[in-house]
């Protein structure tokens, strides 16, 4: 085995990775966003106080955080045409509708872990912060709205940073639907140059700079909302 | 600070330095490793009925299988199996996981550039399989329409060119392609006919259409430049046409009763 690393630049290699790195980079992004307010949603639920709402937002935790992931997206994947028939719903079939599926098991499944991180984050703060506010004459979403969000950055970020790198590294588990991502393109050129040990690497060094991009970026929210 | 990242690039130097030099192993022949071991490892495929795929019981079936078995006989060893799929079979070759690839792997010069190959076995050709209502007689037909194959095949490389404006959906094994195909998700499944057959006898709404779009001449994968093993391998393949065992395998995979009803096709014999 000769290691050969400029081949890595040549400029079909180089299409290749870029465009694998772009579907990671919107599949993750959209995911992202699908995740955080999926989570807001469980998490609001699990903190509203009242006990049926409560129920389904435990009952979703637990359905989408115990399924292994790869079974999530062969699930819908596979099964949203069972449901939905691609012959009476053409425009959801019509565009990329691996990249549709990828994007929302993504965020149903790392909504779930992001609402246990947000929850925890409102648990955190002292009740007794909320009692003051509804004696002040604050409504409950009121008091929410006011005392508990403006709190929760510092305490949350470091955890939904967490989620939001699992987010970008399980994009890589989309390819087992088709989704031309970047771990997927690494392969199409292993298995097209034989030279997979060069295209491994380099997206391993890309899935680096994305995750650290990623914690950096988070880190620097972070700071800003610590500042006052 | 300074000190502790000059030591990481040291070991990082030191890890990649080992891995470039990895592999550049001994001339030993396969074929004695083989011997002294007693066993040899043979790369098969999982998703890929008639060549190999695994029963009810767990138990590795098919063309390639038996083909394997026999040939490992001949070696006076016995067999282990090990799964590739379209993907990780040239590599798994390279790096001296498997012994040798009894994977319905076509024999093709790009890949003949890192591996070498014994005579072929069996030819088997690329067609299109359609539902039967869909109006695709031939690859021609396709258009933009979506078609569905595995990643690392001839039939994937070929297919993009054959059908430029198609939406191709690569997946990583057969059923997956099938079922995506069963779903709607894709108008055309392309494979060798062997294996669109398989499925096509199983689920009468899918029909194979059109001429062959490729001759795949189907070998056994070694490592490059390891005469001795291959010699062996082809010795086994050819006395095994010469006694009557290569028709006996044949004919219980592609023979009447198999639902193929294939003539026989038998692989070249050296005087």
């Amino acid at each position: 085995m000769q290691v050969d690393w400029e081949f890595l630049f040549s400029p079909a290699i180089l299409d290749a990775l870029l465009h694998g790195l772009g579907v990671t980079v919107v599949v993750s992004l959209y995911s992202a966003l699908g995740a955080l307010l999926v989570g807001l949603a469980i998490a609001i639920l699990q903190v509203s106080g009242h006990r049926t709402l409560k129920a389904a937002g435990a009952l979703y935790i637990n359905f989408f955080r115990n399924i292994p992931l790869l079974v999530q997206l062969f699930f819908w994947y596979f099964g949203l045409p069972e449901l939905l028939p691609p012959r009476d719903f053409p425009l959801l079939y019509g565009g990329r509708f691996e990249v549709t599926v990828a994007i929302l098991t993504l965020s149903l499944a790392w909504g779930a872990f992001v609402a246990e991180v947000l929850r925890a984050g409102i648990e955190a703060i002292p009740f007794g912060q909320i009692e003051a506010a509804l004696a002040s004459g604050l409504s409950r979403p009121q008091a929410f709205r006011r005392i508990v969000f403006p709190q929760l950055g510092p305490i949350v970020l470091p955890g939904v940073s967490n989620e939001l790198i699992n987010i970008v590294k399980s994009t890589s588990l989309a390819m087992t639907i088709g989704v031309s991502e970047l771990t997927w393109q690494a392969q199409q050129i292993e298995s097209e140059t034989f030279r997979g040990f060069e295209a491994m690497t380099a997206v391993t060094v890309i899935y680096l700079a994305l995750s650290l991009s990623v914690s950096g970026l988070v880190r620097a929210v972070e700071r800003l909302v610590r500042a006052p | 600070m300074k000190t502790s990242l000059a030591t990481l690039h040291a070991v990082v130097a030191a890890l990649l330095l080992s891995l470039a030099t990895m592999g550049g192993n001994a001339a030993a022949s396969t074929l004695d490793e083989v011997k002294n071991r007693g066993t040899v490892i043979a790369g098969v495929r999982f998703d890929s009925p008639p060549y190999g795929s695994v029963d009810d019981a767990g138990k590795n079936v098919g063309f390639d299988i038996d083909m394997a078995k026999e040939v490992a006989a001949r070696l006076g060893v016995d067999i282990e199996f090990v799964q590739v799929t379209g993907k990780t079979r040239i590599p798994m070759l390279e790096s001296g996981k498997i012994d040798m690839l009894v994977a319905a792997t076509t024999h093709t010069r790009k890949r003949d550039d890192v591996v070498d190959f014994t005579i072929a076995y069996f030819t088997d050709g690329q067609k299109i399989m359609v539902k039967n209502d869909s109006g695709i007689g031939g690859v021609d037909d396709i258009g933009t329409r979506t078609v569905a194959t595995v990643q690392g095949t001839t039939v994937e490389e070929r297919i993009r060119v054959l059908a430029p404006d198609a939406r191709i959906l690569v997946f990583q094994e057969w059923p997956q392609a099938f079922l995506a195909a069963k779903q709607g998700l894709a108008d055309v499944v392309t494979s060798s006919v062997l294996i669109l057959g398989k499925f096509a006898n199983e689920d009468p709404s899918f029909e194979i259409v059109g001429p062959f779009l490729s001759t795949e001449p189907i070998a056994i994968g070694v490592r490059e430049n390891d005469s001795d093993w291959r010699d062996a391998l082809n010795a086994a393949l050819q006395d095994m046409a010469r006694d009557g065992a290569f028709q006996a395998i044949f004919n219980a995979w592609f023979g009447k009763e198999s639902g193929y009803s294939m003539p026989m096709q038998l692989p070249a014999m050296w005087p």
